[in-house]
């Protein structure tokens, strides 16, 4: 492959596109689980569009801060639906290249993801409230937890396909090479795990428990800046998971942009986020909290997959 | 004398030695006299400083023989890219040091004046010259008289800490001069030479290499803080004076680094492949440790202080990389490796010298050390704080500023490891690439800690709350070295080649092709820091057109009030501290954490620290500085 001409290419227009797809479908997608849960509850809950309201409803709202916030606190919704973005220009949802080529390699991916976590922990240490900085020290801890699973899953798949960039990947899991199944299951399954968690879902709710942290660092959002938040938050786990389906799924994806080829891929994408949904919100609604300290031993487990993905690479050799 | 003006990297660099010296010690004279002193020690030594910048860029751009005598100075020096690169990382860092110093050297009295300012200057001339040696007699020297001028300084402050952080400094800079000198009598005995040149060419049995190398990889090791041998860096960071913390950890520990890429890879040869995964190993090691520690501590240049082993670390994983890669007939690995580790090297520089200059910015202003104190200060400091949050995020390596530019590359040269032919190198490769992205999680961690705690939230102290802005030449040398990050990283594409050329001409590999076109890539795929940095400035403006859109009738923004606290009234006891926010770290890691306590002999640390060892070190120590002034300059 021939970076340089990948980069120029003249996909970048659907780079912003999806992006911003994307970040139109993360509240749909967020009042899906929402009825998902209402209706595992054995309750009527409100319709699928109701995070839109309540989202149209905050941004028409005054945002009160504590007199001790900042700059941080301010730019922080921006800044981490800005960063979401990026990373969703780079993330091969319809096409098997990625769009962004210039970012789509999983290193600057989780680099960036790092960006998001900094942005969201450090407007929780600007407002002196208690409840918002333990939720930035657990959102911290989290990323020490999960980013070694990520990345050695992430890099096993790499392996196999030759290259760290998410297009390389995406085609080689494509054509399923089946020397290499193990392998690339049991990455997967690593990065399944680890993509659970970074949703940031139950009983991985971390930085945000709602019953003991009161919402972590969004605590002392409100208003418009709660609803921009509100967005970003159901944006990173539309992302998470389309890193993880893009890559481990990317049965669906097209190499041409022809108009037909295209429309079936977007549509085989949302089905395949929809379903990814339906599963995250079985889980979820099953299981109950951690303790936090306890987290450790349970993301044990997910390295241990990603570890036996490298023996199972280095034994078949 | 005229040999001196022509502009040639030779007498440039033999003007640079000249003037540190004189203004050092005409700084030194006239100490009394506030302004006048403290201008010569720090225009002098920018003028030095700029001297070497100049020759070192000449030096890169071809423009210079190899091998020269220094003019007017009896001095061989080898005038290698390698050795210009450093020379460049060290002179930009010593630039900005020299800068604050002369603000920094006004606020404080005289005797502190003189001798800071002396030492200063001694440490950077004799750095330099260290840097170009062209024999292990000369390098051995030079080292041995930066690590004594590092002495003094950290001594000075005379209190316990201090004292006890000398003698660690002192005892382990002599065990390091002590391996090195064995390390070089070795190959002395062997080839009957110390000159590098002779020694390049001389063949030596496998026993000879690997007994030099081991006692050289100590010797360096011990200067550059490896972990286990870094039991001096913490505590004589954060006693020597702020700019002197930044010197130890841009110039003195880098000369270490560079003496180990020097023995590994260019004096002796071909390295065998377990030279090469001892290196890593013991990098991944000194990183992931480094980085733990940082994270418990609150002192914030002790703190900077451990970040600097962890970067220490990191920069070893490319010289790691390197030699396993030549010791595997390895050329892309090689190649990419050792540039990843010098960009680092150079970057590292940057990011941390305006840390440190930035946390001696507020220890003047409030007279903190400890960061459980402080909060709010960037509403106070802002320049400093903006200056210091661009530093924070390149040592954690975030898109697109210059930490993350040179990371990228190492990752890129690990893939390279991971996939290469062999067994130890496939199984090292992934579980390296994982130590790298724990460390960097755990900088994440331990930057939003120092950022959110020392400049955000409000202040813990009434010192805190008084802060006013540092003077203008202190704020600006900050600044300044932010924003050579940000150009460092975002420009990436066109730096890299240059740094591309020096592992290149180290390793006598084919040309790697690594950026063009404002991309940077590997053989495995491609980044543009560029194109990352517009989409990250670009894209946070999508969801604020949309607040911005569906405005209708909100009221403007208000900040007022307290902190929610469940009803209850908000104290300020109830803010997470720095201790808290490590908190869940200190139990996962817990074992880990035991391990300094386990591997630190109590009984034979208060026998080292029990008094009168230190006050002998003191004398020897001056004995020998003014010892070794002697030799240098008959």
């Amino acid at each position: 492959m021939n970076f340089p001409s990948l980069l120029a290419g003249s996909l970048w227009p659907l780079a912003l596109i999806q992006a911003v797809t994307l970040l139109a479908v993360a509240p749909l997608f967020a009042g899906f689980s929402r009825v998902m849960r209402a209706r595992m509850h054995n309750r009527r809950g409100p319709g699928v569009l109701q995070e839109y309201r309540d989202i149209a409803k905050l941004l028409q709202r005054q945002s009160v801060a504590p007199a001790a916030a900042g700059m941080a606190f301010r730019s922080m919704p921006y800044l981490l639906t800005g960063g979401l973005l990026v990373i969703a220009t780079a993330l091969p949802m319809v096409t098997l290249m990625s769009p962004m080529g210039a970012a789509g390699d999983l290193i600057t991916v989780i680099y960036l993801f790092a960006v998001v976590r900094f942005v969201f922990a450090i407007a929780g240490l600007d407002t002196g409230s208690t409840f918002t900085g333990i939720g930035a020290s657990r959102e911290a801890v989290l990323g020490v937890l999960v980013e070694p699973i990520l990345l050695l899953g992430l890099w096993m798949a790499a392996l196999v396909a030759g290259s760290t960039s998410l297009g390389a990947i995406a085609a080689r899991v494509l054509h399923w090479p089946l020397s290499s199944s193990l392998t690339l299951t049991l990455a997967g399954l690593a990065c399944a795990f680890a993509t659970y968690i970074e949703m940031g879902k139950l009983p991985f709710d971390m930085a945000e428990a709602e019953q003991e942290l009161q919402e972590g660092p969004l605590t002392e959002y409100s208003g418009a800046a709660l609803g921009v938040l509100k967005i970003g938050i159901s944006l990173k786990q539309l992302v998470v998971l389309q890193l993880f389906l893009g890559l481990f799924f990317p049965f669906g994806l097209v190499e041409n942009l022809a108009p037909l080829a295209l429309l079936t891929a977007v549509v085989v994408c949302l089905l395949k986020l929809l379903i990814a949904v339906f599963m995250v919100a079985l889980i979820e609604n099953s299981v109950a909290r951690l303790r936090f300290l306890k987290t450790s031993r349970t993301t044990w487990a997910g390295f241990g997959l990603a570890f036996l993905a490298l023996v199972s690479w280095l034994v078949a050799g | 004398m005229t040999t001196l003006l022509t502009g040639e990297p030779a007498s440039l660099l033999t003007l640079a030695l000249l003037v540190w010296v004189l203004s050092g010690v005409g700084g030194w004279v006239v100490a009394v006299i506030t302004k006048v002193s403290s201008l010569i020690f720090g225009a002098g030594s920018m003028v030095a400083a700029l001297c070497v910048i100049v020759a070192a860029i000449q030096i890169l751009q071809g423009r210079a023989t190899v091998q020269a005598v220094l003019p007017v100075l009896p001095f061989n020096a080898e005038l290698t890219a390698l050795n210009a690169l450093i020379l460049l990382a060290m002179s930009v860092t010593a630039l900005m040091c020299s800068l604050y110093a002369c603000a920094w050297l006004t606020n404080v009295c005289a005797s502190k004046r003189a001798r800071t300012g002396l030492m200063c200057n001694l440490l950077m001339a004799a750095l330099t010259a260290a840097a170009m040696s062209a024999s292990a007699v000369e390098l051995i020297l030079m080292m041995e008289m930066a690590a004594l001028c590092a002495y003094f300084m950290i001594v000075q402050a005379d209190d316990v800490k201090s004292r006890r952080a000398g003698l660690n400094q002192f005892l382990s800079g002599r065990i390091g001069t002590l391996c090195l000198i064995l390390a070089f009598a070795l190959l002395h005995h062997a080839s009957g030479s110390v000159n590098f040149e002779v020694l390049r060419h001389a063949a030596f049995t496998p026993g000879i290499k690997s007994a030099t190398f081991l006692l050289a990889l100590a010797g360096f090791g011990l200067y550059a803080g490896i972990i286990p041998l870094h039991a001096w860096v913490p505590q004589s960071h954060s006693s020597a004076p702020a700019h002197a913390a930044a010197l130890f950890s841009s110039a003195l520990m880098k000369v270490g680094i560079i003496g180990i890429v020097k023995v590994g890879l260019d004096l002796l040869g071909a390295p065998p492949l377990w030279w090469g995964l001892m290196v890593l190993l013991l990098a991944v090691l000194t990183a992931f440790i480094g980085g733990l520690y940082a994270l418990m501590e609150h002192d914030i240049r002790r703190l900077l202080a451990y970040h600097t082993l962890e970067n220490i670390g990191i920069i070893l994983l490319g010289v790691g990389g390197a030699m396993t890669g030549v010791a595997l007939n390895l050329p892309v690995l090689a190649s990419l490796a050792l540039l990843a580790g010098l960009f680092h090297l150079f970057n590292h520089g940057l990011f941390k010298t305006a840390l440190f200059l930035g946390a001696g910015q507020i220890e003047m202003q409030t007279g903190i050390k400890d960061m459980e104190k402080l909060g709010g200060i960037a509403r106070l400091m802002p320049w400093t704080a903006g200056a210091m949050l661009i530093a924070l995020m390149s040592m954690a390596a975030l898109p697109p500023l210059n930490g993350f530019a040179s990371e990228w590359l190492l990752y890129q040269s690990l893939f390279q490891l991971s996939s290469s032919h062999v067994f130890i190198a496939r199984l090292m490769g992934p579980l390296l690439a994982v130590g790298l992205a724990l460390t960097g999680a755990l900088a994440l961690m331990c930057i939003a800690k120092v950022f959110g705690v020392t400049f955000l939230g409000t202040p813990r102290s009434q010192a805190a709350a008084d802060a006013t802005p540092a003077p203008r030449a202190m704020t600006l040398s900050t600044v300044l070295l932010a924003l050579l990050c940000v150009t460092s990283g975002v420009a990436s594409p066109w730096i890299i080649p240059q740094f591309s050329a020096v592992a290149v001409s180290l390793l006598n590999t084919p040309v790697l092709l690594t950026a063009q076109h404002g991309v940077a890539f590997s053989p495995t795929s491609a980044v543009s820091a560029p194109m990352v940095a517009i989409l990250l400035l670009g894209m946070p403006l999508v969801p604020w057109l949309i607040a911005a859109v569906l405005r209708g009738a909100r009221l403007p923004n208000r900040s007022r009030g307290d902190a929610w606290a469940c009803g209850y009234a908000h104290s300020a006891d109830m803010v997470v501290t720095a201790t808290g926010f490590a908190q869940p770290l200190r139990v996962m890691f817990a074992p880990l954490y035991r391990l300094r306590s386990h591997a630190t002999p109590v009984s034979l640390v208060s026998a080292l620290h029990r008094g009168w060892l230190g006050v002998f070190c003191r004398r020897l120590a001056l004995i020998e500085l003014a010892v070794l002034l002697v030799v240098a300059f008959a």
